[in-house]
C-alpha cells in the first residue's frame, strides 16, 4: 500500500467523523509518513510500519471524545428513571389536578355568564318596552277612532312600556358599569392571588 | 506494563520529549519509544489532550517543501512535570507498601 492508498482509505474510515477532524488526522498521518520516507524508509515500507490502517481508524474512532451526554449524571439519571417508574402515579395525580384546574376555570366562567345574564336580560326588556311602547303610542289613535277608552289605554300602556323600557335601559348600564368594574377586579385578583402564585410555586419548585 | 499506569505515563514522557526542545510527532515516538512502547495512533490523542490542557502549543513549519507540525511545551506543560515529579515520594512509598505485604508472608 502506498501514501495515497493508506490515506484514501483512511479517509474513508473515518467518514464519521467531522470533516475538519478527520482532516487533521489524515495530515497527521501523511506527515508521519513522509517523515519515516524521509529517513530512508520506502514509501511501502513507511506504510507498512504504522500498522494496518483499519486498526488505526479504529483505534481514531474509539479515542474520539464522545459528545456529552447531558443524562450522564447519575443523579439525572435516577430522576427520569423515578419518574418513569412513577408514571402511573404522578400521571393520575396530574391527570387530576388538570382535571380540577378544568373545573375551576369553568366554574368562574359558569359565574360570568349568570351575572352577565342580569344585564342582558334588563336588555332584552328594554328593547322589548321600546317595541311595546312604539306600536301601542303609534297604534292607539287608530284604536280610539273605533273605541277611544281602548285606545287611551293603549296609549297608556304604551306611556308604561316606554318608562319600564327607560328603567331597564338606566338599570343595564348601571349593572353593567358594576359588573365590569366587578370582572375586570375579580379577574385581576384572580391572576394576581392564583396564577402568580401558581407561578411562584412552579418557580420553586424548578 | 500495565495499560492503565502506561496511560499515566505516557503523558508526561510526551512533556519530558518536549522540554529541551520543540519536536514534531514522529520525533517524539521514537524518543519516547526507547523507554516506553508508544504508536502514533496512542500518541495523538496525548497530543490532543495536552493542547486542550494548553500544556503544549503547536505551530506548523516548512520542512523540505512540505508542511510540518511542531509541539511546544508550555509553562503550564513544565510544571505539570514538576508535580509528577513531587507526586514520585508518594508513588514510592505506595510500592514500598506492596512490596512489603508481598515480603511479609
Amino acid at each position: 500500500m502506498n501514501k495515497e492508498e493508506f490515506l484514501r482509505t483512511l479517509e474513508r474510515l473515518l467518514k464519521s467523523l467531522p470533516k475538519q477532524e478527520s482532516q487533521k488526522m489524515l495530515d497527521y498521518y501523511a506527515e508521519m509518513i513522509e517523515d519515516r520516507m524521509e529517513e530512508g524508509m520506502s514509501e511501502e515500507s513507511a506504510v507498512e510500519d504504522l500498522g494496518d490502517v483499519g486498526v488505526i481508524a479504529s483505534q481514531i474512532l474509539s479515542t474520539q471524545p464522545v459528545k456529552e451526554k447531558k443524562l450522564s449524571n447519575p443523579a439525572k439519571v435516577l430522576i427520569v428513571s423515578l419518574l418513569i417508574l412513577g408514571s402511573p402515579l404522578w400521571a393520575c395525580i396530574a391527570l387530576a389536578l388538570l382535571a380540577l384546574i378544568l373545573t375551576g376555570l369553568l366554574l368562574i366562567l359558569t359565574g360570568y355568564i349568570l351575572i352577565w345574564l342580569i344585564p342582558v336580560l334588563a336588555c332584552v326588556f328594554m328593547v322589548a318596552g321600546l317595541i311595546v311602547c312604539c306600536v301601542s303610542i303609534l297604534g292607539s289613535p287608530f284604536v280610539m277612532a273605533s273605541s277611544f277608552t281602548t285606545g287611551l289605554l293603549q296609549l297608556g300602556v304604551g306611556f308604561i312600556a316606554a318608562g319600564l323600557s327607560i328603567l331597564a335601559g338606566l338599570f343595564m348600564v348601571v349593572v353593567s358599569r358594576f359588573f365590569v368594574r366587578m370582572t375586570v377586579g375579580f379577574s385581576h385578583w384572580l391572576k394576581v392571588h392564583v396564577f402568580c402564585r401558581m407561578k411562584e410555586v412552579h418557580l420553586w419548585q424548578s | 506494563m500495565d495499560a492503565q499506569l502506561k496511560k499515566g505515563f505516557l503523558e508526561f514522557c510526551v512533556l519530558a520529549s518536549l522540554k529541551n526542545k520543540d519536536s514534531y510527532g514522529y520525533q517524539i515516538v521514537k524518543d519516547v519509544s526507547q523507554y516506553i512502547e508508544i504508536s502514533e495512533s496512542t500518541l495523538y490523542p496525548i497530543l490532543r489532550r495536552l493542547e486542550a490542557s494548553q500544556s503544549v502549543v503547536t505551530y506548523t513549519e516548512e520542512h523540505k517543501n512540505r508542511l510540518r507540525k511542531y509541539y511546544r511545551i508550555t509553562p503550564k506543560g513544565k510544571e505539570s512535570i514538576q508535580l509528577f515529579l513531587d507526586e514520585w515520594k508518594e508513588i514510592q512509598s505506595i510500592y514500598e507498601y506492596i512490596k512489603g505485604e508481598m515480603d511479609h508472608e
